[in-house]
């Protein structure tokens, strides 16, 4: 081993060890990345390099994406969209048993195509559905894991923050992965639901059917309240994600567009006021902020890590375990699932899919490279899913319990629980038949 | 409330009260990019699709105000403690061992790293401003010396709002109870 | 012993560009005995493409490979050395290489780095492509008017040159291209020419394609190495390397007909596209236009007129001459290929 492998491997382990300490990741990695550097290439090179890495990143042409799908997800909260569109589907769901899991998924699901954020999600979610629930008497495990699960289907299906993140990381085109995380992403709605409906009808107690005076409103007025209420985010959705998948415009045109309509729509609803808009630009920097911070200081530490052969020696490494490539990939999977106990996605994205991509490349599978990164992509969207449902860094249930009190934390817990499981299970089937992630990107190729 | 607690340096207080107050107020000023942020492709798209004359400044307006935006909006994330930690072991510390965690890191880590990131970036903006460097993105050509002059200034922003945070760990070590409580943001 | 320099691309892997910089590299290390090794690497992998000059002049690599066209946001004299249209004043790549070597162009194109610029680089010119195409089209075009609303990549003042028709224009480096058509950023591209635009994947996102053009008559890309790495070296590896860049520059000029007519054949009869021929307003107009940034430019940029005024002198005894002395390309290809009707 040379002096830079051995340098190499401290620096990984010394920033696995120190972002433990809790201290924010991204000033522990430029520091890392800083001191290492200086030692295993030189002062003046480290600096430079840093220097540019920053200056790229400022510069990127896809990353602006994430700010305008940030904003656009705070203006339709602000909008008070998601209230209407629980209202309607609450509604036309009232009828069926397990009515209100189905209306909390459908929901989900919908927003999940309008925004790319999990927190509002899971909150406005948890203060509408979650009284409702613990009213009619529903299974509270069965509830909470069905909110906080719902609510983390916005990273997977599109547009997902998540995935602009992950596009450059990758070297993928953001609509393709976008397509390729459509037909996944209604999947595992569908899995949620087909799970919470089965429950309920194997024991009605789970998910009881409302009784009638809960069921408010005619035909006529559910009706018109889909007309009001949900089609003009439906549209919103249609043009939004339309025109990127069908590449008419690019990410960053539709997300900017989204986010003009989604402050149109709240103005129309007369939600909009000089105090809502700020309060959105606001924490849009704030949210932005922490996202691309932590890129840039990534950027500076994989190309630190780069410069000294340390990407090298860990493809080596797992290159050489004598086991088959698809094996590989499943080792790769379970270490990004282990990762999501500790750790969110923004950090498992930008500081450790680098170090995976180029083993990922390496392996032979039976399909091109765009494709292969494609699936990759895919598989590691889901697997970040259940990082917001897994213990002990669980964002789901924080939210969820910060506006449900009367669940504890260990029943939702135990309920995500069961979400993580079909959550796993799917990840397999996706394992095990690439086709239902690649299918979609070759027919809108 | 529990006993009284041990007394903190009136002056560091002012200056904490001093750093924050100025780093609220900054950040509006840096949410006025969301503005150009927003508008500026959609003006794109539809003078594009609808007037097919596309704009020749979209780009360098859109790429310019991103990066200004998170880079400038970092130091009211460190206020708001937005930046992502670790917190499998941090939840379970006590206030007073987060904040003498938080004021070794402040001091031996973040300080420097911030000092370095100045020194590294000022002579590029500098330069950048001396031959007047424009963008090549778009025919608009705007300078480039203001995005570049972003990393500097960067760097004094927090730097400053770090010696605030500094002095708030400091105050969690004397006093054993946290300045202020942050929630997580939602991503 | 042997010296190792590292060396990145601001252009990908997989374009012939890059592969003639390799040949480079492969030439000095047999040509130096094995002393001076260059370590090769493509665009992205320390710096991003447009980072390779800042990269250079800090010496974080050794030296980079791009051309003078991706600087003229630094100074727009950049343009003067391989990317301005017309060649400049009507001269042939030979004719320009010709100004660099024997009409006081090389003198010019180390100013440019070292005083225009105020960087530590020594510069060697190495050329890779004559006459440019003039791109890739979702939808055919007739005329100069039909460029107008067009969103296309184009670089640093050729941009320019296209404005004037009312094209819109975004600058990104070669190995953006084709992820960016296929976000739809763009919709129509010009990289450099058929084989090297095909090394890229161009068939897959567009199917009209326009070979010929007047806009990069004489394109030049460049190798960079930083000044102390440069003085660093003894003077027989110095030399080493700037002949083996002129041996890659005449072997990659001679390969290119044959690798252009074999990428025209697979992209009519394999990848569906349409080639098309341009029409001559397009031609005519791309000159007038450049005249026109020429000339004002001129005015405001002192360096520029030095260059300008430079390449006018020399084009103005060779190219009148070549008119006398060579027959039109055209008359000897009619003769034995005539066109197809
Ligand atoms: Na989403
Ligand atoms: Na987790």
């Amino acid at each position: 081993m040379s002096f830079n492998d051995i340098l190499s491997v401290a620096m990984l382990g010394g920033m696995l060890a120190f972002i433990f300490v809790g201290f924010p990741i991204a000033f522990t990695l430029l520091f890392i990345a800083l001191v290492f550097g200086s030692i295993g290439i030189g002062v003046n090179i480290t600096f430079s390099l840093a220097y540019l890495q920053i200056f790229g990143t400022m510069k990127d042409d896809i990353l602006p994406a994430v700010p305008l799908f940030i904003f656009m997800g705070y203006m339709t909260e602000q909008a008070g969209l998601m209230n209407r569109l629980f209202g309607s589907m609450r509604q036309i769901m009232a009828p069926l048993s397990g009515s209100l899991f189905l209306a909390v998924l459908l929901t989900a699901t919908i927003f999940a195509m309008a925004t790319g954020i999990v927190g509002a999600a899971v909150t406005v979610l948890g203060i509408m559905a979650g009284p409702m629930m613990i009213k009619a008497g529903y299974d509270a495990k069965l509830s909470a894991g069905a909110i906080a699960a719902g609510g983390t289907l916005g990273i997977l299906i599109p547009p997902s923050v998540m995935l602009v993140v992950m596009g450059p990381t990758l070297g993928v085109p953001v609509n393709q992965l976008y397509g390729a995380a459509m037909a996944p992403g209604f999947m595992l709605a569908v899995c949620y639901a087909t799970y919470c409906v089965a429950r309920s009808y194997i024991n009605p107690r789970v998910g009881p059917i409302l009784p009638i005076e809960e069921r408010v409103g005619s035909a006529i007025e559910i009706t018109r309240e889909f007309v009001v209420g949900v089609l003009p985010l439906c549209l919103l959705i249609v043009a939004t994600l339309g025109s990127i998948l069908s590449g008419l415009a690019t990410p960053t045109e539709a997300a900017s567009c989204g986010a003009v309509g989604a402050t149109i729509l709240a103005l129309a609803y007369r939600k909009l006021s000089f105090w809502t808009l700020k309060n959105a630009a606001v924490a849009t920097v704030v949210t932005s902020s922490m996202v691309l911070l932590l890129a840039v200081a990534s950027n500076v530490f994989g190309a630190v890590f780069t410069q000294q052969g340390g990407a090298a020696i860990i493809t080596d490494v797992v290159t050489s375990i004598p086991v088959s490539d698809m094996w590989k990939l499943v080792i790769i999977m379970v270490i990004i699932f282990a990762l999501g106990w500790p750790f969110e996605w923004p950090a498992i994205v930008l500081v450790f899919l680098p170090i995976f991509t180029p083993i990922v490349l390496q392996l032979d599978l039976g399909m091109t490279k765009p494709e292969l990164l494609l699936w990759f992509g895919v598989l590691v969207a889901v697997n970040l899913q259940t990082a917001y449902l897994s213990p002990p860094v669980a964002m789901s249930a924080y939210f969820l319990r910060n506006v449900v009190p009367q669940w504890s934390l260990k029943l939702i817990y135990s309920g995500m629980g069961q979400f993580m499981v079909i959550q796993i299970v799917f990840l397999i089937a996706l394992l095990m038949w690439p086709s239902l992630v690649l299918w979609l990107p070759s027919v809108l190729k | 409330m529990s006993k009284p607690a041990p007394p903190f340096s009136p002056a560091a207080l002012r200056a904490i009260k001093i750093i924050d107050g100025f780093t609220e107020k900054f950040v509006l000023l840096v949410a006025v990019l969301t503005i150009p942020l927003v508008l500026s492709n959609t003006v794109e798209v539809v003078s594009r699709y609808l007037f097919s004359s596309p704009t020749i400044w979209a780009a360098d307006a859109t790429v310019m105000s991103y990066g200004a935006i998170f880079m400038l909006g970092s130091s009211y994330a460190l206020l708001k403690g937005a930046h992502v930690r670790t917190d499998i072991f941090w939840e379970s510390f006590s206030d007073r061992k987060k904040g003498a965690i938080d004021a070794v890191c402040y001091v031996a880590l973040f300080l420097p790293v911030m000092a370095i990131i100045f020194y590294m970036s000022l002579d590029d903006f500098l330069y950048s401003y001396e031959i007047n460097e424009k963008s090549t993105l778009s025919l608009w050509m705007p300078v480039i010396w203001p995005l570049r002059g972003v990393i500097p200034l960067t760097a004094v922003l927090l730097f400053f709002q770090g010696i605030s945070e500094l002095l708030k760990s400091l105050f969690a070590v004397t006093t054993g109870r946290a300045f202020e409580t942050h929630e997580k943001i939602e991503i | 012993e042997t010296r190792t320099l590292r060396f990145q691309s601001a252009y990908p892997a997989s374009s012939t560009i890059y592969m003639s910089a390799e040949t480079w590299a492969k030439r000095v290390e047999e040509l130096s005995g094995g002393r001076l090794k260059i370590e090769f690497m493509p665009a992205g992998t320390i710096v991003p493409a447009f980072e390779v000059l800042d990269a250079v002049n800090k010496n974080v690599i050794d030296g980079g490979h791009s051309t003078v066209a991706y600087w003229v946001g630094k100074h727009r004299a950049g343009t003067l050395f391989g990317d301005a249209a017309g060649g400049p004043f009507g001269m042939d790549i030979l004719d320009y290489v010709g100004w660099l070597y024997e009409g006081g162009g090389i003198e010019l194109y180390r100013d440019y780095y070292r005083v225009e610029l105020k960087t530590n680089i020594e510069v060697i010119p190495s050329v890779t492509s004559a006459n440019q195409a003039l791109g890739w089209f979702a939808r055919p075009v007739e005329s100069w008017a039909d460029l107008k609303g067009r969103k296309c990549r184009q670089t640093g003042v050729t941009a320019e040159v296209f404005a004037s028709s009312g094209m819109s224009t975004v600058n990104m480096p070669g190995g953006e291209i084709v992820p960016a058509g296929e976000r739809g950023v763009i919709e129509c591209a010009e990289f450099v020419g058929p084989a090297e635009d095909m090394g890229i994947g161009f068939q897959t996102i567009w199917k009209h394609f326009y070979p010929m053009s007047t806009h990069n008559p004489a394109t030049i890309v460049d190798f960079l190495v930083n000044g102390d790495v440069w003085n660093s070296l003894a003077p027989d590896l110095q030399a080493i390397m700037q002949a083996a860049a002129s041996e890659a520059t005449l072997r990659s000029h001679i390969r290119k007909g044959k690798l252009d007519a074999d990428a025209l054949d697979k992209m009519r009869n394999e990848d569906g596209v349409t080639v098309h021929r341009t029409p001559d307003d397009i031609l005519r107009n791309i000159l007038a236009s450049w005249d026109e940034i020429a000339k004002k430019e001129s005015e405001s940029n002192a360096f520029f007129k030095k260059v300008y005024d430079s390449q006018r002198d020399y084009a103005s005894k060779v190219v009148p001459a070549k008119r006398l002395i060579q027959a039109p390309y055209n008359l000897g290809a009619d003769h034995y290929w005539p066109e197809a009707k």
